[in-house]
């Protein structure tokens, strides 16, 4: 499919982006803290790779496009001179959560605490821990989605975390995992 | 949890949480962390932070972003948006050269003289423009020196073309009165030579028709080019 894509055919690269379009959107809503500019760059992010998926050169698709998002998110934030303070629409719905067996279910307060919290991290140590903590990319595919060394990504979601840890109400520390 | 020191291990506690540490440095982790109740906690509400990030729930796609086939087809086509904007301004030339020719040539035809003066600018002396023109009734009416008849005929030449209520040409009413800017420095005398200049300015007076239609042209060419870009969208 990505080879198709690669190819230059719309309807591989499509399948493409349904595949990585909530992924996409969701780091950029986390990014940005807006849907509408969340919107904005997820569309934009998926225009600049079909443009330049021929020049895709192997490896982890996902790692290539979150990498188009997060210059996208970055642009928009220059761009804009948007400050992430108004947060997510109250009335913005949930996806049904993937299945997973070890999946915590986390309260909706516990959710916009932490969202909330995210969003006060530094850019880029926003960007590392959205990109493993909450997509779960591994070290080597954050480094390329973040054009950084894996010592870098170390050390910016060891920083990100203890930050995010000091930033979240201390009733909420121990408990939020459940 | 502000007492990090270098005998603790919080530098270490997020990479080991992802296995991403030597086995020096996960033994030195594990014996610290049983030893230090600080590190504990530490580790355990990172341990819970990290499960809770991956436990977000994701906000579905507002929408579907499959790129459609005419959001990439004008990029085909054009190649860049210098492309697009390059071949829309090439279109707003060929317009405007025809949109100047159907003007000259739609008020060319009823009078001759005015398409003349139009090439010629004001500068038509009487004498020229009744000697370039004896069987036009206009060019004779503005040499004979009767202004009535010769500003009446402008008028309605000028309202039959379609051309639009802002043209500067007399009244029919009080054409005499009324004569272009010029005359009226002249004085109200509305001799013979100082009308046949009003009859003879009186298609000069047409440039800012043109301009405004020129100008409402290239308005529409504008909009036209940024809407082209919004729907490549
Ligand atoms: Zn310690």
């Amino acid at each position: 499919m990505t080879a198709a894509a690669c190819a230059g055919s719309l309807a591989a690269f499509n399948q493409l982006v349904e595949l990585h379009q909530q992924g996409v959107f969701n780091v950029c809503l986390r990014m940005l803290g807006s849907t509408t500019a969340a919107e904005d760059a997820t569309q934009e992010t998926f225009f600049a790779a079909y443009r330049s998926v021929k020049g895709f050169k192997g490896g982890s698709f996902r790692a290539w496009m979150l990498r188009i998002a997060a210059n996208q998110c970055y642009d928009q934030m220059r761009g804009r001179q948007r400050h992430p303070t108004d947060w997510l629409d109250e009335d913005a719905p949930f996806a049904d959560p993937d299945p997973q067996p070890d999946a915590v279910v986390l309260s909706a307060e516990v959710v916009k605490t932490l969202e909330a919290a995210i969003l006060k991290l530094p850019p880029e140590q926003r960007l590392c821990v959205l990109l493993v903590d909450v997509q779960g990319l591994d070290y080597d595919e954050a480094s390329r989605a973040m054009e950084v060394s894996l010592g870098t990504v170390k050390s910016r979601l060891s920083r990100a975390r203890a930050r995010l840890r000091e930033l979240l109400p201390e009733d909420l520390r121990l408990k939020s995992g459940g | 949890m502000g007492d990090k020191k270098l005998e603790h291990v919080s530098d270490l506690l997020s990479p080991y949480l992802d296995d991403q540490v030597t086995i020096a440095e996960r033994q030195a982790v594990e014996g610290h962390v049983r030893e230090c109740p600080q590190c504990r906690l530490q580790l355990d509400e990172l341990r819970n932070l990290t499960a809770a990030l991956g436990s977000l729930p994701a906000r579905p796609a507002p929408r579907s972003f499959v790129i459609g086939p005419r959001a990439i087809k004008p990029a085909a086509l054009s190649g860049t948006p210098g492309g697009l904007l390059r071949a829309v301004s090439s279109i707003a030339a060929s317009l405007l050269f025809v949109a100047l020719s159907v003007n000259l040539a739609v008020r060319g035809l009823p009078r001759q003289a005015a398409a003349i003066s139009v090439f010629r600018s004001s500068e038509i002396r009487p004498q020229a423009a009744a000697a370039s023109g004896p069987p036009l009734a206009a060019a004779r009416a503005a040499s004979s020196g009767a202004p009535a008849a010769a500003a009446q005929p402008a008028a309605a030449s000028a309202r039959a073309v379609g051309v639009g209520p802002g043209t500067n040409t007399p009244a029919p009413a009080a054409p005499a009165a009324e004569p272009a800017p010029p005359a009226i420095g002249a004085g109200t005398g509305a001799s013979p030579p100082a009308a046949s200049t009003g009859a003879a300015f009186s298609p000069s007076i047409d440039w800012p028709v043109l301009a405004t239609e020129l100008g409402l042209l290239a308005i529409a060419l504008v909009a036209a080019a940024y809407s082209v870009r919004w729907w490549r969208r």
